[in-house]
């Protein structure tokens, strides 16, 4: 099943993990990888009949695909109708979100009420999610240039994890003087206005990490680690989780009160943000260079 | 006619079944692990809109409630609980692409490859 060389776009290559383009060829001299394959002859006859299920299975997920396609038209026909009123999903617990929601939890935004007090536990759940991903992923990838390596290992790993460009953008540069203060901006709006407007601790934090991942692009990792260094890193994320299993953990043990409830919202709101912010840009920084 | 009505009203369902089903294809067919990630978040993508088109109403505007609406609010609002939900899948959703993604590249740095077919190569001739 050998099909001669196609000519492919450069994303395509990219998702192939191909290494035609120059930045791939840099990484291959950089970075020789400790086992390199060469399928024998030998090899070859074995893996093709450990593969030959192959062919099969090709034709068995695409007949499995199509029986589960069928199925789930049908169930999505017999469905109440796109926009119906009185579709059962509209039920006493959506009616009750939305016509005592404001008066229990003194936020108008419904679903920032339902997600941060009557659902709290399970954002508390999502924020731990987001947590454990980020110490995963640095637990994957996290490769400090100067600690327990060698100088030749250490020039190695600067080359592997050079990927940002040496020069910057000179557009790119002024641009991002003018705009990351206001996307700074737009995000606290978001994360303060959450309470009472679309918007929230999720969404907020998604524009504050973008703003940084814009100022990061921009100037350098050495002007970012000046302000988030990786102490204050991992401070922000693991204080937003304190500070909402702490608030969270008060309003169970309390019962609840009404003039306690209204005072939640806010709290959980910036801690939710600062976990998100720290997650998404933690995310791009160990992705990029392999430390924060 | 009356089954082309039924399309018609159920399209955005349609639109994410059929997402939803290439997406698991994707996952199980092909052999750059890239893709199959991708394949995953094609997967995801549909069952966010499945459950948003779930909570509207038509007519009805986003639950941003006023003081003097409330207790009408049903008439008014559409349902906040499945955006709720849609917050709680994206979040996963993140999360796993980037470690899956993290995982991927160690690989691909250990093996210099990240395709199935040559990884079931190298893993029985390790035994």
């Amino acid at each position: 099943m050998t099909k001669g060389k196609k000519k492919t776009s450069a994303f395509v290559e990219w998702v192939n993990g191909e290494r035609n383009s120059h930045l791939k060829a840099e990484l291959h001299e950089a970075h020789e990888p400790r086992r390199r394959i060469e399928i024998k002859l030998d090899d070859e006859k074995q893996g093709n009949q450990l593969l030959s299920f192959f062919k099969g299975y090709h034709f068995l997920t695409t007949l499995l695909c199509l029986i589960l396609l069928v199925i789930f038209l049908w169930v999505v026909l017999s469905l109440p109708n796109f926009g119906d009123p009185a579709a059962p999903t509209n039920n006493e617990v959506s009616r009750e979100y939305l016509v005592y929601g404001m008066e229990k939890t003194g936020s108008e935004n419904a679903v920032t009420a339902m997600i941060f007090t009557y659902r709290g536990f399970d954002t508390l759940g999502e924020s731990c999610v987001l947590f454990l991903a980020a110490s995963a992923v640095m637990m994957l990838l996290y490769q400090p240039g100067n600690r327990g390596v060698t100088a030749k290992e250490r020039l190695e790993l600067k080359k592997f994890y050079d990927l940002e460009p040496r020069s910057r953008n000179y557009l790119v540069t002024q641009m991002s003087k003018v705009l990351v203060p206001f996307i700074m901006l737009y995000g606290l709006y978001v994360l303060i206005g959450g309470e009472n407007s679309p918007g929230g601790g999720f969404s907020a934090g998604a524009i504050l990490s973008g703003g940084l991942i814009l100022y990061r692009h921009a100037f350098g990792h050495d002007a970012t680690r000046r302000f988030l260094s990786e102490r204050v890193f991992t401070f922000i994320r693991t204080l937003g989780l304190c500070i909402y299993a702490g608030v969270f953990a008060m309003y169970i043990v309390l019962q609840g009160g009404d003039a306690l409830t209204s005072h939640i919202i806010m709290p959980i709101d910036v801690a939710v943000g600062m976990v998100v912010m720290c997650t998404m840009y933690g995310f791009y920084s160990l992705f990029m260079k392999g430390e924060i | 006619m009356d089954r082309l009505y039924a399309v018609l009203e159920h399209r955005y369902e349609i639109t994410a079944v059929t997402l939803f089903v290439i997406g698991l294809m994707h996952m199980m067919q092909q052999r750059q692990l890239v893709r199959k990630v991708i394949g995953f978040n094609i997967m995801d993508s549909a069952i966010f809109l499945l459950l948003t088109s779930r909570g509207f109403v038509v007519g009805h505007v986003a639950p941003m409630v006023e003081d003097e609406l409330a207790r009408q609010a049903v008439q008014y609002y559409v349902n906040p609980i499945p955006t709720g939900l849609v917050l709680t899948g994206i979040v996963v959703s993140v999360s796993v692409s980037a470690y899956s993604l993290a995982l991927i590249q160690k690989i691909y740095r250990e093996y210099g490859t990240s395709d199935i077919k040559e990884l079931v190569h190298l893993v029985k001739r390790e035994g």
